[in-house]
């Protein structure tokens, strides 16, 4: 009964993200086309690649122009690696080793060259990688590119029921949670009932989503495949996640903050500014690896995909609109990027102008949210909390 | 290897090199004055390009008319875009270089939705497509003329920065912006001026190298690290190092093309990352 019941308060903190993460699991349920599916997880990977870059941009202060070197090199060795046949864990961890590889390699003059310097030295490696391949397949007469496909375990009956049986346990974290809340409240709020509200909607949401999934009916809207996919996607999503936030919230990641904000107080401080630097370089390779992973297995990987300056502006991109060092908020803002971009191609007449409207909305954000959608929604929180907090404290007795 | 082969190479990337020029002059006075790395810069000059050819399809004949409005277009586009977007965002160049991307990106998108396949020169005089032969190598007129141009632009905008007032302050900013603002100088007047004028010279550049390079999207990305690698090699505030470090940049250029064609671009990055590396301040630039 003890363990049971620090198991209740348990999934009580984490109410909020189960509530999240239940959603996200049953989302194949409630989306209509696979086409939209197939957009989504697209938009996931890229935003695993986001989560990596604002651990540089956002958390450590370093301009990287660059970072789509990582991210290709990933995507060509674990590509590669796949297509002659092994297995995904190996073609992942190689495509991981390979992007630390990449992103140190590319941080180690980041003692010497600084700022604007650095993002165009950064800029030149990733440019002169893609204009050496492009020159080598010219040379060779080949043209240099790999397309492994998906991965073998998207095929598997077991892989569906397994994120079946998360979907199931997190549904009952969910209502977990909800009982332990409503039992430990002495008295009730707005704000308690409003959340529990949530819940409960959420709870019923999921659970006929949970009913969708179990019974098979979604598999007559999508391929198996397809929804497999998405959730392998979204797992190492989460896994991405859950491990920037736990090393940014790690001394480390104050370490980064504090270089952010001023590297030569942090240097005098004692702190090694460069190793912990080429530490955030690591850390965002082996994501990109990730994200570099993921991608190689829905797109062709050749010079110009994998390698493209745009890689790194679009995701600087969403960094800035959804606001660079929240971490939620590049994912945010890759996500609106990714889907708008699709929104626009099919929109008749702004279908060939879709980057260019996603540019002016940027400048825009720039100009009047200098922080960025979330950024700024925190900097407003603080004050709507308080004046929150003042008409709720005439609570309902 | 014949001398005739080896002259017209030097010709070629000498031409080169003065393009090349044109675009890091306007870079280099934006740099030096706002502390704005300018990547909008290359998408300017490619607009340059197209802005021309459209001219000479639609509105004139002529070619000098069709650059000069080319060049007074640019000028009112700087002007817009420093009122409109930069202005907002002064002691904040982070913001404002990322402004410039967004610009970067819209003009090029902008550019690739109205002419996807690129513009051809349309002017078929023998100024354009007349050739000269030496050593029985045949070398374009056109290009003695850009390199004319171009060392005329480079003396012009140097007594420009040395012998006037406009100069003068424009120097003064360069030095110590507050220190200018207190002797009186309208820096904010001075910063418009500087952005109209770097946008313009561009736009220049752009319509020159036209009737030799067209007008294609991908132009103006190749030149976009080149004009970096320019004024990163030559000092980043520096005119007289972005002049010689273009002529440098562009011969290796040209002559890597001509006889090494699989590292072209390449050599110019690792002579780049070696100024970076060992001189980050650049060959002209000063210490700071």
């Amino acid at each position: 009964m003890k363990h049971f019941k620090k198991l209740i308060d348990k999934t009580s903190t984490s109410l909020n993200a189960s509530l999240i993460i239940a959603l996200l699991f049953t989302l194949p349920a409630f989306i209509g086309s696979p086409h939209w599916l197939s957009i989504f997880t697209i938009a996931l990977i890229w935003a695993i690649f986001a989560i990596s870059y604002d651990i540089i941009f956002g958390q450590a202060g370093i301009l990287n122009f660059g970072h789509t070197a990582p991210f290709g090199a990933a995507a060509f060795v674990a590509g590669y690696l796949m297509y002659i046949g092994l297995p995904f864990i190996l073609a992942l961890i190689m495509g991981i080793i390979s992007g630390i590889a990449v992103s140190v390699a590319m941080g180690l003059p980041v003692r010497r060259v600084r700022g604007v310097y650095y993002a165009i030295l950064t800029l030149a490696f990733a440019e002169t990688i893609r204009l050496s391949i492009e020159n080598l397949s010219r040379y060779l007469g080949v043209s240099i590119s790999v397309s492994p496909g998906y991965p073998p375990i998207v095929w598997s009956t077991l892989f569906y029921y397994f994120n079946a049986v998360i979907t199931v346990l997190l549904c009952i974290s969910i209502v977990l949670g909800l009982i332990s809340k409503v039992t430990s409240l002495s008295r009730i709020s707005i704000g308690d009932l409003l959340s529990a509200l949530i819940g409960v909607v959420v709870a019923v949401v999921v659970s006929l989503g949970i009913a969708s999934i179990l019974s098979g009916q979604i598999l007559y809207k999508f391929r198996i495949i397809t929804v497999n996919f998405y959730y392998l996607t979204l797992i190492f999503f989460l896994l991405s996640y859950y491990l920037a936030k736990r090393i940014i919230y790690s001394p480390v990641g104050s370490v980064w903050r504090a270089i952010r904000e001023n590297p030569i107080r942090t240097e005098v401080l004692g702190y090694d500014t460069y190793t912990y630097s080429l530490y955030a370089l690591a850390v965002s390779g082996a994501l990109a690896g990730i994200a570099g992973t993921l991608f190689a297995s829905v797109t062709i990987i050749n010079s110009n995909t994998a390698f493209s300056s745009m890689n790194t502006i679009i995701v600087l991109l969403s960094a800035i609109l959804g606001g660079a060092g929240t971490l939620i908020g590049p994912i945010i803002g890759m996500l609106i990027v990714q889907i708008l971009r699709y929104i626009l191609a099919s929109a008749p007449l702004l279908s060939y102008a879709s980057m260019a409207i996603i540019g002016i909305i940027y400048i825009i954000v720039v100009l009047i949210f200098p922080y960025g959608i979330v950024g700024t929604w925190y900097f407003k929180a603080i004050k709507l909390r308080r004046r929150i907090m003042k008409i709720l404290s005439t609570r309902i007795k | 290897m014949n001398i005739g082969l080896l002259l017209s190479v030097v010709i070629d990337g000498l031409a080169y090199a003065l393009i090349i020029y044109l675009i890091a002059a306007g870079l280099v006075i934006i740099f030096g004055l706002m502390d704005i790395l300018n990547f909008a810069q290359s998408a300017f000059f490619m607009l340059g390009s197209f802005i021309t050819i459209f001219l000479l399809y639609t509105f004139t004949k002529n070619f000098i008319l069709a650059v000069l409005i080319t060049t007074v277009i640019g000028f009112i586009i700087g002007l817009f875009i420093e009122i409109a977007l930069l202005r907002n965002l002064y002691g904040n160049p982070a913001s404002q270089m990322l402004i410039t991307l967004g610009v970067m990106m819209v003009i090029i998108q902008l550019t690739i939705v109205f002419w996807p396949m690129g513009l051809v020169f349309p002017l078929r005089d023998p100024i354009f497509t007349g050739v000269i032969r030496i050593y029985s190598t045949s070398i374009y007129i056109y290009k003695f003329i850009v390199i004319l141009i171009g060392i005329s632009v480079f003396l012009t905008l140097h007594l420009t920065l040395n012998k006037t007032l406009i100069g003068a302050k424009l120097r003064a900013g360069i030095e110590n912006r507050e220190l200018a603002e207190v002797f009186g100088v309208n820096i904010k007047r001075t910063f418009t001026l500087a952005f109209g004028a770097g946008t313009a010279i561009t736009f220049f550049g752009g319509s020159i190298a036209s009737p030799w390079l067209n007008a294609n999207v991908e132009i103006g990305l190749s030149f976009t690290l080149l004009a970096f690698a320019v004024i990163i090699i030559g000092g980043m505030k520096s005119h007289t190092g972005a002049f010689v470090s273009s002529l440098i940049v562009g011969l290796i250029h040209q002559l890597s093309a001509y006889f090494l064609p699989a590292l072209t671009f390449i050599i110019d990055i690792i002579l780049m990352v070696l100024v970076l590396l060992f001189k980050p301040e650049g060959l002209f630039g000063l210490r700071e």
